[in-house]
């Protein structure tokens, strides 16, 4: 388990995190979403053991990642940036990732190259920025770590790639006991396989979710009326869109007393849509998480 | 201690300038050896009385630092920079500080990396040259070099220079501040020694280093290449400097501040002693500058109001550019 105990961390003057915990359980996937500068590269900078927190401790496997670094043979980072690879070939990094990592499994490398089309020869550098990105996740699940950290993993690349990339996370996670923490602003990515997910805002958690909880907790509903959208709806419950008479509201899964209020209109619609992840934060956190 | 991924990450990314330093060797002792055989064959034949007159000179001089011998103390700098600065300017660092290992044994592997490239390559060209020199018709020369003193003080002063350039590496930011601060750090005591001596002769004063030669002599590593300097030198001051630096140089590596690599400095409790440090000297070598210009019977006024337009000038313009690069993460 990866533990983050009250961490904090100042740069230059500037509070980036502030009294940080959370928990990563084993085999499950974290999600670590907030705006740009939220601080959340800084947070998986700190857990795999590049920078050190001011105040605070971070422990894997009850270890701390400073004091003993060969428990991080299982915890692997994967940064935004491919660059520290640029001059390796597929071959030479196995040959480095087999000392540094001893679980790392060659076969099922060469099985994944072959799945996605890679080539067994020639610089990494080589590769386009896609393909860059999803070499650096096969190289990490092959080390078959048991702490994956990904930073930014599908930023700036094309919908198809990152289609793959997300897919092949999912598919990793469910095939092998690791945990995966994956930092993005994109909550739409996210919520399609998240377990966890740990909000920061100006270098604080936010908010700690279970996604199945959430989804139950919710409901996300359509509806339209003859008259003019009533005001008393939009001051009383959260409304997520309004064009005219249609309106889209959130309102708790169990909450009659709501319901109640929108069906007393007479709507001649009332729908339920399908909740995402953004439906609720845009409407219980203030809505300025979302960054497309 | 010495991981073997950590050697093998070393060697993938330091080969080239590895290599470039072991042949800077070859070509500064052993080539060198070679080529001076037939200048001296040359010179006993045709000038012989020069050639009894010199010889002693000359055997000696082989092993002072020439155009190759420079260059490998360049190169020696620049492998220091390789091994750490490069690593931080080349977006490796975060690649490299996630990896299992503890920053001890990352600092000590690239330590022990530099020095085995230094022993190995110069002991190997200094011995060939040894005994090229041994094999042909002036071995008898050799009775007038202290050979083995003539191969360690430069040897441990080449360690050193290695050993500094990791520790400054150790508290910039990139590979250019460390190879500057390098070079800029190595000639400190001899750079402010000349600029406090202009300060104060252009005001009147007379400066006498009396006391503190050991400045220009001592301290400037440089001497330690030239073996007509011996009697004047300790090989025990390279070596003390040594130690020295190689125990900051860990320390500072293992205490560095990852999150402002990149930067000028990436230690924040530094700035200040740049922040007035670099305005300091460029205002002492903005004055010796200006003032020079002044001639030769001019007034002292002359001198000293030239002087202050320079210290002025750089002062405005280090302030400037100091305040950039402290502040430009």
């Amino acid at each position: 388990m990866i533990k983050l105990n009250n961490v904090s961390k100042t740069l230059d003057g500037s509070t980036i995190l502030e009294h940080v915990d959370f928990q990563v359980q084993p085999g499950t996937i974290t999600g670590i979403v907030g705006r740009n500068g939220a601080g959340k590269t800084t947070l998986l900078r700190m857990i795999s053991g590049i920078i050190h927190p001011d105040k605070g401790a971070i422990t894997v496997d009850g270890k701390s990642v400073f004091r003993e670094p060969n428990v991080k043979q299982n915890v692997v980072f994967v940064p935004d940036s491919t660059d520290a690879l640029k001059a390796y070939s597929v071959k030479e990094i196995v040959k480095f990732y087999k000392v540094v990592y001893p679980s790392f499994d060659e076969n099922y490398y060469y099985q994944l190259l072959d799945k996605f089309n890679f080539k067994k020869t020639g610089k990494i550098k080589q590769m386009s920025k896609g393909q860059k990105a999803l070499f650096s996740l096969i190289l990490a699940f092959s080390t078959n770590a048991q702490y994956i950290l990904l930073d930014e993993p599908t930023d700036g690349l094309d919908v198809i790639i990152k289609k793959d990339i997300l897919q092949f996370i999912a598919e990793e996670v469910a095939k092998q006991d690791v945990s995966v923490i994956i930092s993005s602003h994109r909550l739409d990515e996210l919520e399609k396989m998240a377990d966890h997910i740990v909000v920061l805002k100006d270098g604080t958690v936010e908010s700690e979710v279970e996604m199945e909880a959430l989804k139950q907790q919710y409901k996300k509903v359509q509806v339209a009326y003859n008259e003019p959208f009533p005001n008393d709806i939009q001051d009383h419950l959260d409304v997520l869109s309004q064009a005219g008479r249609v309106g889209v509201v959130l309102i708790k899964e169990d909450d009659a007393e709501s319901e109640a209020v929108l069906r007393q209109y007479n709507p001649i619609l009332f729908e339920e849509l399908p909740l995402t992840l953004e439906d609720v934060f845009v409407a219980k956190l203030g809505g300025d998480l979302y960054v497309s | 201690m010495f991981p073997k991924a950590l050697w093998m990450k070393e060697w993938k990314h330091n080969a080239l300038i590895s290599v470039s330093v072991f042949i800077a060797f070859l070509l500064a002792y052993f080539l060198n050896a070679i080529l001076s055989l037939d200048t001296w064959r040359t010179m006993a034949e045709k000038s012989p009385q020069y050639w009894e007159q010199n010889k002693t000179w000359q055997i000696n001089s082989l092993f002072s630092p020439e155009i190759f011998g420079i260059i490998a103390i360049g190169l020696v700098i620049l492998l220091a920079g390789f091994l750490i600065g490069l690593e931080k300017s080349a977006k490796r660092h975060d690649f490299s500080m996630a990896l299992p290992f503890s920053r001890r044994q990352m600092f000590l592997t690239k330590y022990l990396y530099g020095m085995l490239t230094i022993v190995l390559g110069y002991s190997l060209s200094y011995w060939l040259a040894i005994l090229i020199i041994n094999q042909s018709e002036f071995s008898d020369l050799m009775s007038s070099v202290e050979v083995f003193e003539v191969f360690i003080t430069p040897l441990v002063t080449y360690l050193f220079i290695f050993a500094f350039s990791l520790m400054i590496g150790s508290i910039t930011g990139e590979i250019k501040s460390q190879i500057a601060l390098t070079f800029i750090f190595m000639f400190l005591p001899q750079g402010l020694l000349m600029l406090t001596a202009q300060l104060i002769e252009v005001h009147g004063g007379n400066f006498n280093p009396g006391q503190i030669d050991w400045v220009v002599t001592d301290l400037f590593w440089v001497m330690y290449f030239t073996p007509g300097m011996y009697d004047q030198l300790s090989v025990w001051t390279p070596a003390v400097a040594l130690v020295i630096v190689s125990i900051a140089g860990l320390w500072l590596f293992e205490k560095a501040p990852s999150e402002y690599t990149g930067d000028f400095i990436t230690y924040r409790t530094l700035h200040p002693v740049f922040l007035v440090g670099i305005p300091v000297c460029s205002v002492l070598l903005g004055g010796l500058l200006v003032s020079s210009v002044a001639p030769y019977n001019s007034a002292m006024m002359v001198s000293v109001i030239l002087y202050w337009i320079g210290a002025l000038i750089f002062l405005f313009f280090s302030w400037k550019i100091t305040k950039r690069l402290l502040n430009r993460a």
